[in-house]
């Protein structure tokens, strides 16, 4: 049996075909070869009408010194084909094409075994943008469905996301991947590995710590994920190169890189980007250069030897482990790119996995750009003002139904300093789903932070990751309905690629000592972690605090409990995040108070370890502007600092 | 524990900082609320470094136009007061005592006092066009003051900046250099993020051919980074922007038609003991010192050096260190060593440019010497210039392994107590400076070390000339502390020749040649071409305990207070500089 293409990657640097879309068009192919009128520019229908054909060009590129070639399937979902009127073949033309070029793979792999020939099942972005709302999430997850299925039981080794635009498609492509596996795995409920393995060779099992709730659970299947930088820099809907690593970074994926749009010199700089900090093994399939209008054609003007030296270069320096062309590029560049990767391979440069992975998994990401969630100056600024918890402003526009209003009010925290934006649209007798859903479909393209879901509602949580093109964090889980529940966001989590905020609350309620809430924080972060495969830099732990304004006796140790408890999971949870709504410590008193203590205990957090606060900023002070009586006062109020004289038995 | 029975039975609350807090509330001001003016107790002066802190630009212009009134330059308002409040407040920032929202309102309170400024500034007419910058905040950074403050500057003098904003890809940067065709590029970068960005974004213009000289400046950035790592990178020249007025003074350097290699003589030799600022990412880019490791080992073809006989290695004067304080040291004993062109040109910037040489030859007469005086005198009459010097003696020998390899003996000759390996050039004349030790019958040979310092308070001193705003004193001083330093190594080099017995051979009479080795054997401090590697600072460190003398070593290796500096002293009558770098 031949290695699986992920390991032999690491091996050795793999290399991808050239164009298909181009390649064709040197046929001169007229409506009948497409199958008539009707179909004639629908790619995808070549595979029944000129079967042959495409295995020639299969061939050609295996000749040409390629390791893997691209199935004919790039707009073979449903939503493609739709507008040909085939969209209820997406099915069977993915595994048509997918079969096709496996036949041509195996008689070469046959014919050199040394050198095994695999086969990528090519996903195109499809014609719409969901972060546009052209299409819904859930319409494009069911139309790449029968696609990766038909691919997958077509024989591809590895499920190639490519010349992607829209990060939220990414994500729709990767949910109707893990069903299918899902539909695979129930399928083979009772056989054994070796029956499955028989029927999908490329199939993964998956180790325990592999395994992540709401996914499959049993196997996978290599995934390949390529964004397309334009000329100016970012995808089409503007996202940049790293903050689309970071939203994909939270998904279990194999590869990343960069295909199309333009040529190798401008991808440069994003290759660098990623190539520091990227989990993945990275790959790069450029244009052979931008393409030139020459008499109403595109001509395309980089020339084999010179994209070969770019891509020798590439490899080298960003340590690139799987390479080949996109447009533009023909046999004659791939043959030339062999012979500088084939070099390459003979110094053995194995694949050195990646070193600086810290930025991209401590971040969370918007549409556009990402954010660092543990940098130097603490802590990072959750803004509340768009919180129908917090905002009296924000309750007042939801019931006028003001999405515009709000969309500008988020815009205007963001001005002031926020870092992530909370948002909650919980708020009695209105429909929270239904609210999220207009507001997200703003915010999401017309702020340039990551979003915070704040809602304990699975289903409201869920529509509204639907919507959300960067890497989300989700306000939150606890324990108070068991253990269940927990699987449940957990399950979201994974589904859609977010970070998680888990509060110190059990099935007794909120926990008050520090010894407790540590305790609810190690329960909670061994169910999300060790059972249900979330990463520990994508926890968030809330400590939660009650008010010290009511001078309750119980509550007077409130400060000190949830700083220490803040100090401890710092100290014994590592990579894990904390972060406190501040303002709870002032609750009930004078709002001419309010704002000094609120800082003072935030700045006192932030010393034990706090990384984010949910704040209003109009509700904090910065420490040189507190008195420094009041100051000591709100510090001896935190730590309960009171005096006592003795008094004599009466 | 009991605590809690015990208070309910023996103890009252004396103190409950809850119901003090309650009966304060009516005493709380709520800013808003009072119409009286914040600064009232302030100088104006006071007032915009606290309006900075504040973030408080309800009309900040008042203020300014007080402050100009009162004779204060607008540029010397925003280097002095507002950048003064600045400076706390990204100290507070870092302290985590100040929230983002509130810097952001520092901010702007800075960009709204810059943009009214701008207008009082000093400007040459606009028809000149001196040349061209374009000017940027890297990828990913966000700061824009800064760079702003570089626009100004260099437009007020008469050059068209091209200023393409912040968060700017290489790509556009290659873009603009295309169209604009300018004569110098300057990037800025604040975080530590962004001086990894600049190096990327260097090889990235190597590979585009493009070699126009390049200033980066950002207070993330330290010189060391900028002129090794970034140098030894890009293609073309790079310089480092301690300030917004560097870019000015390389593009008049320029612009008088110095080459760039010339610059780059004045520049990195005559500032490189310039303070890096308080900046705290000292730490900031790994040295590439491993580039010469394997010349360590390279011993393929020695260098012809003459081998020394046993008559010409001298007697030790004494076994070990010896440490001299600034009571020992006279003033002009050591001034008599300073360096007059490195000082008056390369620190004071006081060349002869377009002069006539009589011209030049008055304004020495009248003025700078003057100058020099009066700071000497000042200085000796309240002397915040410290000299101390630890230097001494040990046996020793090359590694019979190891022709690189230089071992040092205990007194007694039996052990070896330390060694230091050098490079050795692997073309040219082969040379390494173990060469330097070679000796006829495998003798034992001598070497000297010397570790001097002025100390910390030089720093503190020019720092507080800076604090207080008066920059051409600072500028003065700041000249004067650096030259001293080389002038006390001079000093105390002459002090080890002496005792060696090789003082008549210095060139006494013309003190230039002197200062240019005009004398015998050779003075080589770690970091120079020859002997690259910081990190054999460690051994000086431990075997002559420079704390003694209030020196410390970083991270990387290198010497605090900054007015230090420390040598291998080489007594080999040939010994000279060259560069084991090979291209
Ligand atoms: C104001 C400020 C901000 C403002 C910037 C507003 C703006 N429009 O510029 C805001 C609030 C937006 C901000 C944001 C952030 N900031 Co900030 N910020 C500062 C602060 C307080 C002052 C900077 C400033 O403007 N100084 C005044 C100007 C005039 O000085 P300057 O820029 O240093 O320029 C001088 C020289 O350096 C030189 N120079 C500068 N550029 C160039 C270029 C050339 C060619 C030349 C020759 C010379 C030169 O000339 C100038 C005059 O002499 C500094 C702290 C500090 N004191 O430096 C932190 C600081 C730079 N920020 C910091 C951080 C961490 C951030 C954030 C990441 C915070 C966060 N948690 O999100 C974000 C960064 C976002 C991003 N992606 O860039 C850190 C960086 C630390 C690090 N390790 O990287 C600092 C040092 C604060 C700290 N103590 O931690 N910040």
């Amino acid at each position: 049996m031949k290695p699986s293409l992920v390991e032999l990657a690491k091996e050795k640097v793999l290399i991808y075909d050239g164009a298909m879309g181009t390649t064709l068009f040197t046929y001169d192919l007229t409506a009948e070869d497409y199958g008539g009128k009707d179909l004639e520019g629908c790619p995808e229908n070549l595979n029944k009408t000129k079967p042959e054909m495409i295995q020639e060009i299969h061939s050609r590129f295996f000749e040409a010194g390629s390791d893997i070639v691209e199935t004919n399937s790039f707009g073979s979902s449903r939503l493609v084909l739709g507008e040909y009127g085939l969209e209820d073949e997406s099915y069977d033309i993915s595994k048509l094409a997918a079969n096709l070029a496996k036949e041509v793979a195996d008689k070469f792999t046959a014919k050199e075994p040394e050198k095994p020939r695999y086969v990528a099942g090519s996903i195109g972005p499809g014609t719409k943008l969901p972060s546009l709302g052209n299409v819904s999430f859930d319409e494009l997850k069911e139309s790449y469905k029968p696609q990766v299925a038909g691919l997958i039981d077509g024989g591809v080794d590895v499920i190639l996301i490519e010349t992607c635009q829209d990060p939220l498609q990414i994500k729709a492509v990767l949910a109707a991947a893990f069903e299918v596996f899902q539909d695979i795995e129930e399928k083979f409920k009772d056989k054994s590995d070796e029956e499955l393995l028989a029927a999908y060779p490329a199939a993964v099992f998956l180790q325990d710590s592999e395994k992540r709730a709401g996914l499959s659970s049993r196997i996978k299947f290599p995934l390949q994920v390529q964004i397309t930088i334009e000329q100016m820099g970012t995808m089409l809907v503007g996202s940049d190169a790293f903050s689309a690593l970071t939203t994909i970074s939270a998904y279990p994926v194999d590869a990343f890189g960069m295909n199309c749009a333009t040529g190798p010199k401008e991808m440069q700089e994003h290759l660098q980007s990623i190539s520091e900090s990227s989990p993945f093994m990275l790959s790069c399939l450029p244009n052979a250069g931008i393409p030139e209008n020459v008499c109403g054609h595109a001509h395309f003007p980089l020339k084999p030897d010179e994209f070969a030296e770019y891509m020798d270069k590439f490899v080298r320096k960003y340590n690139i482990r799987l390479v080949g062309g996109c447009c533009g590029t023909n046999y004659e560049h791939i043959s030339k790119l062999a012979a500088a990767v084939n070099k390459i391979n003979e110094e053995k440069l194995v694949f050195d996995p990646l070193k600086n992975l810290k930025e991209v998994e401590d971040s969370v990401s918007s549409i556009y750009s990402s954010v660092f969630m543990d940098m130097e100056t603490k802590p990072l600024i959750v803004g509340e003002r768009t919180n129908a918890n917090g905002s009296k402003k924000f309750r007042e526009l939801l019931a006028a139904e003001d999405y515009e209003a709000i969309t500008e009010l988020a815009k205007e925290q963001v001005e002031e300093g926020a870092q992530i934006l909370d948002l909650c649209a919980a708020y009695v007798g209105r429909d929270e789903a239904r609210d999220m859903k207009e507001i997200i479909s703003k915010v999401n393209t017309s702020v340039n932070i990551p979003i915070m879901v704040d809602s304990t509602e699975a289903p409201v949580i869920e529509e509204s990751l639907k919507l959300i093109s960067g890497k989300a964090v989700i306000n939150s889980v606890n324990l108070e309905d068991g253990e269940e529940r927990v699987e449940l966001i957990a399950s979201l989590c994974n589904k859609y690629g977010a970070a998680l905020v888990a509060l110190t609350i059990d099935e007794d309620g909120m926990a008050k000592t520090a010894e407790k809430k540590v305790a609810i924080a190690k329960r909670l972060y061994d169910l999300l972690v060790n059972k249900h495969g979330m990463s520990p830099q994508d926890i968030i732990f809330d400590t939660l605090t009650f008010t010290l304004g009511s001078g309750d006796e119980e509550f007077r140790k409130a400060g000190i409990e949830t700083i220490e408890a803040i100090r401890q999971i710092k100290a014994e949870l590592p990579h894990v995040k904390t972060i406190l709504g501040v303002s709870n410590i002032s609750f009930g008193l004078d709002a001419r108070l309010r704002p000094a203590l609120n800082s003072v205990f935030m700045h006192e957090a932030v010393k034990a370890g706090l990384d984010m606060a949910i704040v209003n900023n109009k509700k904090i002070l910065p420490m040189h502007k507190i008195d420094e009586n009041l100051k000591k006062l709100c510090l001896d109020l935190v730590y309960d600092r009171r005096e006592y004289k003795s008094v004599k038995h009466a | 524990m009991p605590e809690e029975e015990i208070q309910a039975v023996e103890q009252e609350v004396s103190y409950d900082p809850l119901t003090d807090l309650l009966a304060l509330v009516e005493d709380i001001k709520v800013e808003d609320d009072s119409d009286k003016d914040p600064y009232e107790n302030l100088s104006v002066e006071e007032t915009l470094s606290q309006r900075i802190i504040d973030g408080n630009k309800t009309n900040i212009n008042t203020d300014l136009q007080q402050a100009l009134d009162g004779g204060h330059k607008p540029l010397d308002i925003i280097n002095k007061f507002l950048m003064d409040g600045m400076k706390i407040v990204g100290e507070r920032f870092g302290a985590g005592e100040m929230q983002l929202p509130f810097v952001l309102q520092s901010a702007t309170t800075m960009k709204t006092a810059v943009s009214y400024l701008e207008q009082f500034m000093d400007k040459l007419e606009a028809s000149t066009n001196k040349g061209t910058v374009v000017l940027a905040t890297v990828k990913g950074d966000v700061h824009d003051i800064g760079k702003n403050l570089v626009d100004i500057i260099l437009s007020n003098n008469g050059y068209k900046v091209h200023n393409l904003g912040i968060k700017i890809p290489v790509e556009e940067i290659i873009r603009a250099v295309e169209e604009f065709k300018p004569n110098l590029i300057a990037l800025s970068g604040l975080l530590v993020k962004s001086t990894l960005i600049m190096k990327q974004n260097l090889e990235v213009l190597n590979e585009r051919g493009i070699d126009l000289p390049i200033i980066l400046g950002g207070a993330a950035l330290t010189r060391r980074f900028v002129e090794q790592d970034c140098a030894n990178t890009y293609n073309g020249y790079v310089y480092y922007g301690y300030d917004a007025f560097t870019d000015l003074d390389i593009m008049e350097r320029i612009h008088s038609g110095k080459s760039f290699e010339e610059i780059k003589e004045e520049f990195y030799k005559t500032k490189a003991k310039e303070s890096e600022g308080d900046s705290p990412y000292q730490e900031v880019g790994e040295s590439d010192e491993d580039e010469y490791a394997p010349l360590l080992d390279y011993t393929e073809k020695l260098s012809e050096t003459k081998v020394l006989t046993s008559s010409e290695i001298p007697e030790l004067p004494f076994y070990g260190d010896r440490l001299i304080g600034p009571e020992e040291i006279d003033l002009d004993e050591m001034w008599q060593y300073l360096n007059l062109d490195a000082m008056i040109i390369g620190q004071w910037r006081m060349g002869k440019g377009k002069k006539t040489q009589e011209e030049y030859d008055k304004l020495l007469k009248e003025e700078i010497y003057p100058t020099l005086e009066r700071l000497k005198k000042e200085t000796r009459a309240n002397p915040w210039l410290k000299p101390k010097i630890v230097y001494g003696y040990y046996h020793c020998k090359i590694d019979p392994e190891h022709p690189n390899k230089l071992n040092l003996f205990s007194e007694d000759k039996e052990e070896i107590i330390d060694s230091f390996t050098f490079p050795r050039q692997n073309s040219g004349e082969h040379l390494c400076l173990s060469d330097y030790f070679r000796t006829e019958d495998d003798a034992f040979n001598l070497v000297g070390f010397q570790l001097v310092t002025i100390g910390v308070e030089a720093a503190e001193f020019v720092q507080s000339l800076y604090n207080s705003g008066d920059f051409a004193e600072y500028l003065y001083y700041y000249g004067l502390a650096t030259e001293s330093t080389e002038a006390l190594a001079e000093y105390s080099h002459a002090r080890i020749r002496k005792e060696l017995g090789y003082q008549a051979e210095d060139n006494k009479d013309d003190i230039k040649k002197l200062l240019r080795g005009g004398y015998h054997g050779m003075r080589y401090s770690f970091g120079y071409p020859a002997c690259p590697r910081l990190e054999d600072q460690e051994k000086l460190f431990t075997l002559f305990k420079p704390e003694r003398i209030g020196m410390k070593l970083s991270e990387e290796w290198q010497i605090h207070p900054e007015h230090s500096t420390s040598a291998i002293i080489i007594h080999h009558p040939d010994a000279k500089y060259y560069n084991v770098k090979v291209k």
